[in-house]
């Protein structure tokens, strides 16, 4: 198992947010979090990636066999959890390439593999970006600035496929953005898929999903999962909506 | 050889003469007045007057605004004032409002409406009342943050005698706005105005204070130092227009203390005045606290044109917005300088100054000091100031429309200077702002 | 709260205070004058320097307009009132002296000046990597001044073959008097401040640049400053000449040894360019800042000042300031021919209880001349970071041009970051356009380089380097590259 979720609470300014999360993810998985706003979906994103304003009150995440609770956030980046922002952040004056090549060292560092020079990391950057479509322009820009929202995500893309991640969580990544740039999302994740990386897709809708088919659906509604299922759970949330599924985890 | 000892400040015998001058009035004054506390107030005043006296050129904060014009000239105190009902008619603007007239610094009541029905919870009355049957009226006067600082300030507290003390209680809301209008009548006349305002937690309130000459003849000299208090989730809404004749002196100094909550827009529109200073001070010391402070200054002649802003900020999540205009035409001299302090304890602060000035000839001149002082972190200030003349393409634009080249000048200037007023909500009063303006451009 | 243990962390990052690198004492047989200014100090410099009566009048006539100026206190920095009686204003390394006495036979061509050097010296400059030896290897010309005295210039006949002339500024003063005469204190006159003032009167050594009609310098020029000896003072005088058509591009370096008491650096650069010449001054000043509370550390009152003298001249200021406890430094531009311009790029980083008070003036007299600013202010620690300049836009400036951009980030929430921007205008065509903002390095900032496995030092330090990117890329690249690791070095405190 890769991400063992067991009974996890937490709280961001003393108000509690998540109350009791349970969640297995196998190797090779993609699993979808669905629920509507306020159900504490970002949390989740934010308290597996290290985010330090929530403070996890209860529960424990066994990741890779390891406390994932007890890492700092680059350490958890180092051990392959890559977190695909809602809204990445602009660095201004620090280059794409510079940042990028920055981090692949830190994580193959961390890996125990040699450091890339600035030959081999271009070289590695320029098949990554041909494969996802990308300029390589992109590179030499600061990062995210000037980016428009379907570029800030292609580049989380870009950098998910350099930084090799084992589990990728999709923080709402696909919110506010057209269907050409939802489309570029789905097929940079489907290109990514493979036997030892598993995903966590947290989404308010069910359309990126209908590009990603994911394996699990977990509904999330008031910091707990009230249902699980495969892909037609999501289609059936799409049918009907969330009220129909939360009246009945409420009369249960 | 290097000691730091105070230098003393030598005064050129023209300033010194127009100190002596005021000195010697302030002493006049004093003796006719029995309140002891009063009298100690105006003697520390005086003093200090008597050591910092008039700035100079070589004054930082005076470097650009030059007194030579206003020491030429001692303005009295006394005198007899001549003005009609039918000259202080053409000063109201075409809204209703409460009307306070003051005839060369004077409360005139002939001319004011009647104080006595005044909307529930709303008092005023003129300091000359307030001093003379108000006990204890004078422990008001304080020693407002940095006046002694400022000359024209010492020298409002040697001589004001009179002004308005508005108060208005707890969430009282007056939707009629207060106008007060000063007006000049006599030459050679120094009109001493001291005015508070103190606005109860809860309560609203719009003043308007325009400044205005009888006619184009009369060189007199305004000084209003007007003490602001806008309690906890109170809001004043200011308006200071500055219509006076072009020989015409104006010294204006505001000092504002917002508390939590609370929200304070003050808009500055200077036309007139041959020297004119307008500055605000603002501290605000609690948390929550929105102010606004903008301006339009239109200076043609060899008007001589300074609007300043010094607004603290102390305690968290302020935000205060400021634009200010200036247009220069003939030889006419602009000065904008404005300073935005954040306090250490004044974290998510909002800040933002931005200062646009027109030049419309060769001979006019701008100056322009928008600073940033800066003890906190998590904070957003910024400032801008740009200066140039009329965007060549913009005129074009409009003459490839079809209107001719003055034409679009004139309306891409009223543009540019029109801008602060937007924020006013009230329309009719943008209007009026508006009309006064276009006027002196369009002359 | 989080905001709370997000600066302490800040803080103590900040505070695991490396060591100055530079901050080695270099132990020499010295000259050095005893305590004291008057009269006859300034005659004996000017003795000892062997000067011809002009030079030594042209310093009595400071100290003399000196003596009558009370010391500035305008600038945002608090200091003691300076005793300059406590201050010797003279040293040299004793071989340095007997160079200066035998200058002519110097000058001789099969003579290496690096065989005259102290080698104690010789050493303190290569510690610090600069190449005093003209082994030809360097791509770089060097005149290396250590306390009061020029030590050694290198590639001087390379240069000398292009008519390009670049000694010390005492050489000059014998070899090239006419030079000199004809530029000292016409763009920094002797009663200009005091600091200028008092730099006219004890001038102890500096670099003396001539570069002749249509000449472009093939290779950067540089001087480096070394304060060694303590309580002197260093007041170094610079004159850099571009003749019309020429080109040069100098450099500048200033370190010192750890002190506990102030040392007084009080320099003077006066710079020429005429028609179509472009000149670019780089400075990397890493000064000795002091120990945790900037006691010791050096006070830095400069006085830098170029004038484009002719129509379509260029003058670039750019600088990285991240040493001294005190700068008070306006590097300044006069445009005076038609068409010139003047540029400042400045970085200015201070922490722990450092003050900077820095700027520029841009004069513009000429027609369509244009000037540019792009300032940045880094403040960390308890310092403060002020930002002061000046652009002035005569009535003769028909279609002037400047932009001016200040950014200020505060790095911890015990310093201060403060913008006292001066614009006038008298001209109604000219544009002039000022900008200014504060940030700091936001929380989501960091952790989004934190969850791409960036550690947070060099998160901090990345983000810090891209803010001042617009200014580095003016620097030659290895200085750049200096600029950018002074600045990781000042910041982060962790060796490496």
């Amino acid at each position: 198992m890769l991400l063992n979720i067991n009974n996890l609470k937490a709280q961001v300014e003393e108000k509690s947010i998540l109350k009791g999360i349970n969640l297995q993810v196998n190797p090779g998985e993609v699993h979808a979090i669905m629920g509507p706003n306020g159900s504490g979906k970002s949390t989740l994103s934010s308290v597996l990636a290290g985010r330090e304003e929530y403070e996890v009150t209860e529960g424990q995440v066994e990741y890779d066999n390891e406390d994932l609770l007890e890492m700092d956030a680059e350490e958890r980046a180092r051990k392959g959890v890559f977190l695909a922002f809602q809204y990445p952040v602009e660095i201004p004056g620090v280059s794409n390439k510079l940042f990028m090549q920055t981090a692949v060292n830190a994580v193959r560092e961390a890996r125990g593999q040699p450091a890339l020079d600035m030959f081999d990391f271009e070289q590695l950057a320029a098949e990554k970006m041909k494969k996802l479509e990308m300029s390589p322009v992109m590179l030499e820009r600061s990062v995210n600035v000037g980016f428009s929202g379907g570029e800030k995500k292609r580049n989380d893309i870009f950098q998910m496929a350099m930084l090799e991640p084992k589990l990728c969580i999709m923080d709402e990544t696909d919110s506010g953005l057209d269907i050409d740039a939802l489309r570029i999302v789905a097929e940079g994740v489907n290109a990514l898929r493979a036997p030892d990386r598993s995903f966590l897709i947290v989404t308010h809708y069910q359309r990126l999903l209908d590009y990603i088919k994911p394996d699990h659906v977990h509904v999330l509604y008031n910091g707990q999962i009230i249902k699980s299922g495969g892909f037609e759970l999501a289609q059936e949330l799409e049918e009907k909506g969330y009220d129909h599924l939360i009246q009945a985890y409420q009369e249960a | 050889m290097t000691t730091l000892s105070k230098p003393i400040k030598k005064h050129s015998p023209v300033a010194q003469s127009a100190m002596n001058f005021y000195q010697q009035q302030a002493e006049t004054l004093m003796a006719s007045e029995s309140d002891s506390a009063l009298v100690a107030f105006r003697q520390q005043a005086s003093q200090h007057f008597a050591e910092q006296g008039f700035p100079t050129r070589r004054d930082e904060d005076w470097k650009y605004t030059p007194l030579n014009a206003f020491l030429q000239t001692h303005y009295q105190r006394s005198g007899v004032a001549q003005v009609s009902e039918a000259d202080i008619k053409s000063f109201l603007p075409p809204f209703e409002v409460m009307h306070l007239v003051f005839v060369d610094g004077y409360f005139s009541e002939r001319f004011s409406d009647d104080l006595s029905v005044l909307p529930a919870g709303l008092s005023i009355e003129s300091v000359k009342d307030a001093l003379d049957f108000e006990q204890g009226y004078t422990a008001f006067l304080s020693h407002e943050m940095g006046i002694e600082k400022e000359a024209f300030g010492t020298l409002n507290s040697m001589l004001f005698d009179d002004g308005v003390v508005i108060q208005l209680e707890p969430h009282c809301v007056v939707e009629r706005p207060i106008l007060c209008t000063y007006v000049q009548t006599q030459n050679e006349h120094a009109n001493t105005v001291r005015n508070r305002v103190t606005l109860a937690h809860g309560a609203q309130l719009t003043l308007v204070q325009q400044h205005v000459s009888l006619n184009e003849k009369l060189n007199a000299f305004d000084n209003v130092v007007t003490e602001i208090n806008v309690a906890e989730n109170a809001q004043l809404n200011q308006v200071v227009l500055q219509s006076l004749n072009p020989l015409a002196m104006y010294f204006g100094l505001q000092f504002v203390d917002q508390a939590k909550n609370s929200v304070f827009r003050t808009h500055y529109i200077g036309l007139g005045a041959s020297i004119s200073r307008h500055q605000n001070v603002l501290r605000m010391a609690d948390e929550h606290i929105e102010s606004e402070q903008s301006s339009a200054c239109f200076a043609n002649g060899q008007q001589i044109m300074d609007t300043r802003t010094h607004t603290e900020h102390q305690a968290w999540w302020g935000t205060s917005r400021q634009l200010h205009k200036l247009v220069l035409d003939d030889e006419a001299v602009g000065v904008f300088n404005g300073m935005i302090k954040v306090a250490r304890a004044a974290q998510k602060t909002d800040g933002q100054m931005d200062n646009k000035n027109l030049l419309l000839s060769n001979k006019a001149k701008v100056d322009s000091k928008p600073q940033l002082e800066i003890y906190a972190d998590d904070v957003k200030c910024s400032h801008g100031s740009a200066s140039g003349q009329i965007s060549d393409e913009q005129i074009f634009y409009l003459r490839a429309r079809g209107i001719n080249a003055d034409d679009a000048r004139r309306l891409v200037t009223q543009a540019f200077l029109l801008e602060p007023l937007e924020s006013i909500s009230s329309m009719p009063m943008r209007h009026w702002l508006a009309e006064k303006l276009m006027h002196k451009l369009n002359a | 709260m989080t905001q709370t243990t997000q600066y302490q962390e800040i803080n103590d990052i900040l505070q695991k205070n490396q060591h100055y690198k530079e901050g080695f004492f270099t132990k020499t047989a010295v000259e050095t004058f005893a305590k004291g200014l008057n009269e006859s100090v300034v005659r004996a410099i000017s003795a000892k320097k062997n000067e011809p009566q002009w030079m030594l009048d042209f310093r009595l006539k400071a100290f003399k307009h000196w003596q009558t100026m009370p010391e500035p206190h305008w600038a945002k920095a608090e200091y003691e009132p300076i005793d300059y009686q406590d201050y010797s204003y003279y040293s040299a390394p004793e071989c340095g002296s007997c160079s200066e006495s035998c200058d002519k036979a110097l000058d001789g061509k099969d003579h290496s000046q690096a065989n005259r050097i102290d080698p104690e010296v010789a050493k303190a400059f290569a510690s610090l990597g600069v190449p005093i030896n003209d082994d030809g290897e360097a791509n770089i010309a060097v005149d290396a001044i250590f306390d009061s005295v020029s030590i050694s210039t290198t590639k001087r006949d390379d240069l000398a073959k292009l008519g390009i002339i670049f000694c010390s500024f005492s050489e000059a003063v014998h070899d090239y008097p006419e030079l000199v005469q004809q530029y000292i204190g016409t763009v920094v006159p002797h009663h200009d401040n005091f600091f200028a003032a008092l730099n006219s009167a004890v001038a102890s050594d500096g670099t003396f640049v001539y570069v002749p009609p249509g000449v472009r310098c093939p290779i950067d020029l540089s001087t480096y400053f070394r304060i060694n000896e303590a309580k002197t003072g260093q007041f170094e005088r610079t004159i850099l000449i571009a003749d019309k058509g020429s080109y040069v591009s100098y450099l500048e370096g200033c370190s010192a040894p750890v002190r506990d008491t102030y040392q007084l650096h009080a320099a003077v650069v006066e710079v020429i360019v005429h028609e179509d010449a472009e000149v670019k001054y780089s400075t990397v000043q890493n000064w000795y800042p002091g120990d945790d509370d900037c006691q010791g550390g050096i006070l830095n009152f400069v006085t830098k000042r170029g004038i484009c003298e002719g129509k379509n001249s260029k003058l670039s200021w750019t600088q990285a300031e991240t040493g001294s406890a005190i700068t008070w430094k306006y590097p300044s531009c006069i445009l005076k021919g038609d068409n010139s311009i003047g540029e400042f790029y400045s970085v200015a980083l201070t922490n722990r209880r450092q003050q900077a008070d820095t700027g520029t003036k841009m004069i513009h007299i000429g027609k369509n001349t244009s000037s540019t600013i792009i300032s940045k202010g880094l403040s960390a620690g308890h310092s403060d970071n002020t930002y002061r300049g000046l652009v002035k836009i005569l009535p003769s400036a028909e279609g002037a041009r400047n932009f001016t951009q200040c950014d200020s980030m505060l790095i911890g929430d015990q310093c201060g970051a403060h913008t006292f921007p001066y614009i006038e205008v008298e001209n109604p065509t000219a544009q002039v356009e000022h900008e200014a903002t504060t940030s700091r390095i936001g929380e989501d900032q960091l952790f989004y380089c934190q969850q791409r496995g960036i550690s947070e030092q060099d998160a901090i330090s990345m983000i810090v380097n891209g803010f001042c990117k617009e200014v580095f890329k003016e620097l030659p690249l290895e200085f750049a590259q200096e600029a950018e690791e002074l600045l990781a070095i000042s910041l982060e405190g962790s060796v490496g």
